[in-house]
């Protein structure tokens, strides 16, 4: 397994929106979806995982309905809201922008 | 429908309850649900991907972090706050939308909402109003006192010779000295009430304004603190004579020296004299009456054992305020102050030996009980909460009505699953909505009325915030409040009862003969109560048209009053010429009247020792033969004298009754005559002529003063009095009566305009003359008139208001029922009935509501009408013409507004409510 990464605070709202932004998923797929993008790398406990979906919910950037899966089992369907994608689009930006910034700086060849 | 039974009691509240409980379950079970799909999910994948289940299910309770227990609380917890959140803000956004509908539904009704806030407003308005007068008057002390529970004002009760008991504010100075000394009291300072008596400027620009004195101790005594500089010292309370300083109150020192800082120290005109400011008051200080003061003096006591001493008579003076000591209850400071007095009263007057102090709350008046102004501000109240009762009966009615005819709206509303709390909710919502509304437009109704109040009722009382302060502002916030709640109760509990499947049935009709009780009773109220405020109308009404035409005795409304005023004579003068001066100015009045009754623009003039309305005198008086006189229990224990010249009684309008009045040169030589009033004549020589009779005027062995006359009787100071005995005698005659009289004159045409010409007059015919202080006798009688004329003024109005209420109520009720039965009226029209007999039908009801709307309403209002009739004047609390009056009015009102609402019944023709099918 590869090392763990620790996630700074915030971006996993952030991620957790991106994974919702071509449809709805429900809670164990949003999980492993995050794990095989990362590559294993970014392990979070699965409670902890559903607790930040329902913080997200109460804060208005996803909205939550039960449904049936593709085995018919009942399961809890997260989708993005509008104020989501709008919060998706601007903390995206920034993270780029906060991570471009970070790499100019470290890849300086002289002082 | 059928009767009323509380809908938020027990099955309700269970139902509610069970709610919560059942939501905590779900929103539990939810998130168990959410924790047991992941784990599931994940134990299926490593299952298909080959692990075996028991290594699966451990693998995944690992992945999902603590131990399932510690999960499964966490995941409960979040999910928990996510649904309190959500709910929160969807009950802010459900109530968003009820006012949204509530103002939809404002706009779609504007006729019926603009008159439900119009009601309100007026309703609200009036009663806020009231509320403010009636703060101020009754329930606030007055401005600037410390702990006014403390302080006490002392009244003197003295017992009459009829053995009746007399109780006045107005105390002996020598009282005060006395029981200063005896030091009863923590403070005791002594103070004048507010007259308007002090010339303020001087020459074109004078004018008169209040003016009050007080001991130095007065401000310090009522823990008040002055606004610039100071009050008296002790040595110029003391000091003969007066120094020439002044306070200056507070709003004559921002209105006409502009609020100046460096003003202590300045120089002003107070009667002529220079006089300097010492201070300026604190603003809206009046002591611890309510009258506004602008410039306060000094109150000069005499020093010495000597002030002390009784053996020079009595006097009423000035009135006495006192802080209790600590502990000090007001029985306890009665005795105390009774004890003290008496103790130290060494004159010879029985009367006086026997009186006692009475130690009486701030709020009494001159006359040891409650002032006029307080009685009429809790009336006023009163009144103005019946008239928002009416109009909060009248909303109901129409509120339900409106609820009726929502109903089907309403069932709808339930079929589609909201729930009843939701509902009540958005009924709620609508009704608040409309009284927050009514009370705003109300705080304007408040400003006016308070205004119109102030300045018609309590003119001199000094108002220093304006009608609508904060704690108005607080009071009408809570009225609305209380009046939305009361006034959506009804409706609500009723529309909330709707049954869903027979309104939903197309042609839902009210069986025609059901009435709702309690839209009866409430239209009963509300003629009833109308009733009552029109029953005080009249009977006010009544009140005033005789005291209007009460016989006076004197003609007020035609004499003049003149007293001229001579500046202060000056220190260096010698005592021979200062004698000369004060001689010549006390008899001035007596050389100048025939001088004025040249005058091209008088009818009559003469002076006079006092007047009407103003001051009384009497000396000893006996007859020969009689060990002592009768007296009567309204003037002193003799009868009141009065020196006058010989046109005394044609410029005063005194009608004479028998025998003949004073010739021009009466007086000063031959027999001494007089001329009595009609009562001295009953009461003394009773069934038999007084003409001829004598009187022993002064001492038992003076000579015979002969009666030559009988006049009318004329009041002594108050339109309504006990009688009194008063008598005439010439100017002059009478050695004993002082000649500094007074001038009276009836000027041709209207009194008050005459007043400058009679000013110049004076001033032409003694140029020393500095201001003449002239005014219609009228102006004394009028404040008296003041509270008869604003009962009838007040009650009028808000009568008048109730009855439009109840009126346009009637109006809107019948027309309800109209819409009601619709259909059966179609069905009788069709069944051939005709339309007048279908709008008697109709009418019959509304007649027996009112009938005993007016009924009920007239039997309070004669309950309330004897409590009342002491504040009446010579008119019984049954008076028929005014109760059978106003009966009549509200019936009238009543037919007319029912009839045009039952008009509509004509235009039913049978086929329309058939088809209302």
């Amino acid at each position: 397994m590869a090392d763990q990464m620790q996630l700074v605070r915030g971006t996993l709202d952030v991620l957790v929106l991106k994974s919702l932004s071509w449809g709805p998923m429900h809670s164990l797929e949003i999980i492993l979806w995050l794990e095989e993008r990362s590559a294993g790398r970014l392990t979070i406990e699965d409670s902890a995982l559903l607790q930040a979906f329902h913080r997200m919910e109460e804060r208005g950037l996803l909205t939550s309905d039960w449904g049936l899966t593709a085995k018919n089992r009942r399961a809890r369907y997260y989708r993005v809201t509008a104020k989501g994608r709008a919060y998706l689009k601007d903390e995206t930006t920034k993270l780029n922008e906060y991570t471009a910034t970070l790499a100019a700086i470290l890849s300086a060849r002289s002082a | 429908m059928s009767e009323f039974r509380n809908p938020f009691a027990r099955e309700g509240v269970r139902r509610a309850f069970a709610l919560a409980v059942r939501r905590r379950d779900v929103i539990q079970r939810d998130a168990d649900d959410e924790l047991e799909s992941v784990l599931e999910g994940r134990i299926e994948r490593l299952v298909a991907a080959g692990m075996p289940r028991d290594d699966a299910r451990a693998e995944a309770i690992r992945r999902m972090g603590a131990s399932v227990d510690a999960s499964r609380s966490g995941i409960r917890r979040s999910a928990a706050r996510r649904e309190r959140t959500m709910s929160i803000r969807e009950w802010l956004d459900g109530l968003g939308a009820d006012v949204r509908y509530g103002l939809r539904g404002l706009r779609r009704e504007p006729l019926l909402s603009a008159f439900v806030v119009l009601t309100l407003a007026l309703g609200i308005g009036a009663n806020a109003a009231m509320f403010g007068i009636a703060d101020k008057l009754v329930v606030r002390s007055p401005a600037h006192l410390a702990e006014p529970g403390r302080l006490t004002r002392l009244f003197f009760v003295l017992r009459g010779p009829a053995g009746d008991e007399r109780t006045s504010a107005a105390i002996d100075p020598r009282v005060y000295l006395n029981l200063e000394e005896a030091r009863v009291f923590a403070g005791l300072a002594m103070f004048t009430a507010a007259s308007k008596g002090a010339v303020l400027g001087q020459g074109e620009s004078a004018r008169l304004v209040p003016v009050a004195a007080a001991t130095a101790n007065f401000l310090s005594t009522l823990g008040a603190k002055p606004e610039l500089g100071r009050f008296f010292t002790i040595d110029e309370q003391h000091s003969q004579p007066s120094p020439s300083i002044v306070v200056l109150g507070h709003a004559l020192w921002r209105g006409d020296f502009g609020g100046d800082p460096s003003i202590v120290g300045k120089t002003i005109t107070i009667n002529g004299r220079p006089t300097t400011v010492i201070g300026v008051a604190p603003e809206g200080f009046t002591g611890i009456d309510l009258e506004r003061v602008d410039v306060w003096q000094p109150l000069t006591t005499r020093v010495g054992a000597a002030a002390r001493h009784w053996d020079r008579g009595t006097s009423s003076g000035p009135a006495l305020v006192a802080r209790l000591a600590p502990g000090m209850t007001l029985d306890r400071a009665t005795k105390l102050a009774t004890d003290a007095y008496q103790r130290t009263y060494d004159g010879p007057n029985k009367d006086y030996a026997t009186a006692r102090l009475f130690a009486g709350p701030l709020r009494f008046g001159r006359g040891g009980a409650e002032p006029t102004e307080t009685r009429i501000s809790r009336w006023l109240l009163a009144m103005s909460t019946i008239v928002l009762l009416v109009a909060c009966a009248n909303i109901v009615n129409l509120l339900l009505a409106r609820s009726v005819r929502r109903r089907r709206e309403i069932a709808v509303r339930l079929a589609m699953g909201a729930g009843r709390a939701r509902l009540l909710r958005l009924l709620l919502v609508s009704s608040t909505l409309l009284t927050l509304i009514g009370a705003t437009v109300g705080l304007l109704v408040a400003a006016a009325a308070g205004l119109l109040v102030r300045r018609v009722l309590l003119p001199e009382v000094d108002w220093t915030s304006g009608p609508v302060d904060e704690r108005v502002l607080a009071y009408s916030l809570v009225a609305a409040v209380v009046t939305g709640i009361v006034i959506a109760m009804l409706p609500v509990l009723y529309a909330t009862r709707v049954d869903v499947a027979a309104s939903l049935n197309a042609g839902v009709r009210e069986g025609g003969g059901r009435r709702s009780g309690v839209r009866s009773s409430l239209m009963i109220a509300q003629v009833a109560l109308a009733m009552v405020l029109l029953v005080g109308a009249g009977l006010f009404l009544r009140s005033l048209e005789r005291v209007r035409s009460a016989e006076l005795g004197v003609q007020p409304d035609r004499v003049v009053s003149l007293s001229p005023r001579w500046p202060r004579l000056p220190a260096d003068i010698s005592p021979a010429e200062r004698e000369a001066e004060t001689a010549r100015r006390n008899s001035f009045a007596r050389a100048v009247v025939d001088q004025l009754r040249a005058l091209p623009g008088v009818e009559h003039a003469a002076a006079t020792t006092g007047m009407p309305f103003g001051t009384a005198m009497s000396i000893g008086l006996s007859l020969p033969g009689r060990d002592s006189l009768p007296h009567l229990a309204g003037g002193f224990s003799d009868p009141d004298i009065r020196a006058v010249s010989a046109d005394y009684f044609a410029t005063m309008g005194t009608r004479l009754v028998r025998g003949r009045l004073f010739a021009p040169q009466e007086g000063t030589a031959g027999e001494r005559t007089a001329v009595v009033s009609e009562t001295m004549a009953r009461v003394l020589w009773p069934g038999r002529d007084p003409l001829g009779e004598c009187l022993l005027v002064g001492t038992k062995r003076a000579s015979c003063t002969r009666v030559i006359g009988v006049v009318q009787d004329t009041r002594r100071s108050k339109i309504r009095e006990e009688p009194v005995m008063n008598y005439y005698v010439p100017l002059g005659q009478e050695p004993s009566l002082s000649d500094d009289a007074e001038l009276v004159a009836r000027p041709r045409g209207d009194a008050a305009h005459a007043i400058p010409m009679l000013r110049s007059a004076l001033r032409r015919i003694d140029p020393s003359i500095r201001f003449v202080d002239a005014f219609v006798l009228q102006d004394r009688v009028e404040p008296q008139t003041r509270s008869w004329r604003v009962g009838a003024m007040m009650f009028t109005m808000f009568a008048g208001l109730a009855v439009v209420v109840a009126g346009v109520g009637t109006f809107s009720i019948v027309a309800y029922v109209v819409e009601q039965r619709r259909h059966e009226i179609g069905v009788r029209m069709a069944l051939g009935a005709e339309a007048g007999q279908v709008m008697r039908m109709l009418l019959r009801g509304a007649v027996l509501l009112t009938g005993a709307g007016v009924l009920i309403g007239g039997m309070v209002g004669l309950a309330a009408g004897r409590v009342a009739e002491s504040l009446l004047f010579e008119t019984s609390a049954h008076d028929p013409a005014a109760i059978g009056g106003v009966a009549l009015l509200l019936i009238l009102v009543s037919a007319v507004a029912s009839t045009s609402a039952a008009w509509k019944a004509r235009e039913i023709g049978p086929m329309a409510a058939l088809r209302d099918e």
